[in-house]
């Protein structure tokens, strides 16, 4: 493909995905600044395998996939222990709530950390189709899973949240 | 039932984490260094040469483009706006009013023909269009109609009589926190119920999201007089010559859990069951059977029935075709 072809590509995906990508990294991770950072790498791992997109998925999946792999390695590398606890158990992965989080309210800190201390698989699950509204067609695209056990994991993965909360005595407030 | 309940609450808290913005001037900086990284990488393509001056003039224009842009819609835009602040509350002021007023008889036409028809579409979009970030997704979220829908399919007329907005402070985006009294009127009744919110507005003055909105109070009231007993419901079944009798269930059957809050009366009808729930609402209704459908997604059903009329919900499990149909008669004419 053309270079000047690429980089329109990626331009338009930018200013398309780049909020989507920057806050399900956000989600993920919790630090603004090295969310910024996997941002950037997901846009530019997308301009240098732009020639493999074979249009199978569409662009924003796989840029979601891309997203997801590049925070994936930036946790391995971050706490190569915490990393493998996570993906078998669950264990506080963060004891402060960034700020970004605390500007929303007492909930949502509540409901992050709790997030936070799923493990991955429950975590991104929750993160695509309850925060990022994806369908369960397109988070089975973007987890490389079949869609019934997105469905599966996600029933499990609000269980799990559930009993965090009320551990941690959530305020229960009815609609 | 509290599990059911909770989940809700999730999701408005999750639809909360929405609001997390990529600063604009964050988006910019990572934009610059992806291009940057992109120019300076070494190209295999033989016309790299070619291609390095193209894309660098591209990235200059683009800058100047985007810049000089930026620049006349902030310039242009102060001038034409000088206090946002003022802009924004209008912009909920509207949405607020246009969501509790009427519905006027253009909207009642289009309802009488039902609410899945292109001139139910156009409307919705030609009188909330401008007013939103996301026209679609405050659809599907179901922001837009929604207490003028139940109004005119319960005779009732509405009418904000005080709109209160309040921005609140120390949040980096445009949130504001809202509380309508709403007039809910029929013939010479009128009454009064209160519904609250909070109303983000991205960088536009567009509303790009609405979260923790009460108005169960002002939604029941007007739906109230279309509520059916469990008791009508015993009575149009047992008219219909089918004896209800006293189950022996097994506590983890799926047609008589909870299901937003409810419980069941269940029954057998020749040996099978018969679950009955009543809700408060409709609204109710329908989330109860969502509740439903999301708990049983992963099991594996026997064949059963699902009856459904205003505010009651019913489930037989593999009945014959002849009881199905009284009870079918029983449920339909409960009006």
């Amino acid at each position: 493909m053309e270079d000047e072809i690429k980089k329109q590509k990626i331009q338009s995906w930018y200013q398309d995905h780049s909020n989507g990508i920057y806050r399900y990294i956000f989600m993920m991770i919790g630090d603004h600044e090295q969310a910024k950072d996997l941002t950037q790498d997901t846009f530019l791992k997308a301009y240098n395998h732009l020639d493999y997109f074979q249009e199978k998925s569409s662009d924003k999946n796989w840029l979601y996939r891309i997203a997801r792999n590049v925070t994936i390695d930036f946790m391995r590398k971050r706490k190569p222990i915490r990393y493998m606890l996570d993906s078998f158990s669950a264990v506080p992965s963060r004891d402060l709530s960034p700020e970004k989080i605390l500007e929303l309210g007492e909930k949502e800190k509540q409901l992050y950390r709790a997030l936070g201390q799923l493990k991955r698989s429950y975590r991104e699950v929750i993160i695509l189709r309850k925060i990022k509204e994806l369908s369960i067609r397109e988070t089975a695209e973007v987890l490389e899973w079949k869609e019934s056990k997105v469905k599966t994991t996600l029933l499990r993965a609000l269980n799990a949240l559930r009993t965090k909360l009320l551990e941690e005595g959530y305020k229960h407030e009815t609609i | 039932m509290k599990q059911y309940d909770e989940r809700t609450e999730f999701d408005q808290t999750f639809q909360s984490f929405e609001s997390i913005q990529f600063d604009e001037r964050d988006k910019k900086e990572v934009y610059t260094n992806i291009m940057n990284k992109i120019e300076n990488k070494p190209s295999k393509n033989r016309f790299s040469k070619w291609s390095k001056h193209i894309l660098t003039t591209a990235v200059v224009a683009i800058f100047f483009i985007v810049g000089g842009y930026l620049l006349t819609d902030k310039f242009i835009m102060d001038q034409a706006n000088p206090t946002p602040l003022d802009e924004n509350k209008k912009t909920i002021q509207t949405y607020l009013e246009k969501e509790f007023t009427g519905p006027n008889e253009e909207l009642s036409n289009i309802l009488d023909n039902g609410i899945i028809s292109p001139e139910f579409n156009a409307y919705r979009e030609e009188t909330y269009g401008d007013l939103v970030a996301n026209f679609k997704n405050m659809v599907n979220l179901n922001h837009i109609l929604v207490f003028l829908i139940d109004a005119h399919m319960n005779g009732y007329q509405l009418n904000p009589k005080t709109i209160d907005i309040q921005e609140i402070e120390d949040t980096q985006n445009n949130v504001y926190n809202y509380k309508v009294e709403v007039e809910y009127s029929k013939g010479n009744q009128v009454n009064t119920a209160t519904v609250t919110g909070i109303i983000n507005l991205d960088e536009n003055g567009k509303i790009s999201m609405i979260r923790k909105m009460d108005g169960r109070e002002l939604l029941e009231k007007i739906n109230q007089s279309i509520h059916t007993t469990l008791k009508e419901v015993e009575t149009a079944i047992t008219e219909q010559g089918l004896e209800l009798e006293e189950p022996d269930l097994p506590s983890g059957n799926a047609f008589i859990q909870e299901l937003n809050d409810v419980s069941p009366k269940a029954y057998f009808i020749d040996e099978r069951t018969l679950s009955i729930y009543e809700f408060p609402t409709v609204q109710a209704r329908e989330k109860g059977m969502e509740d439903f459908e999301e708990k049983t997604a992963t099991m594996r059903l026997v064949p059963h029935e699902t009856y459904t009329n205003k505010n009651i919900l019913v489930f037989y499990v593999e009945g014959n075709e002849e009881t199905n149909n009284k009870i079918k008669t029983a449920i339909t004419e409960l009006e």
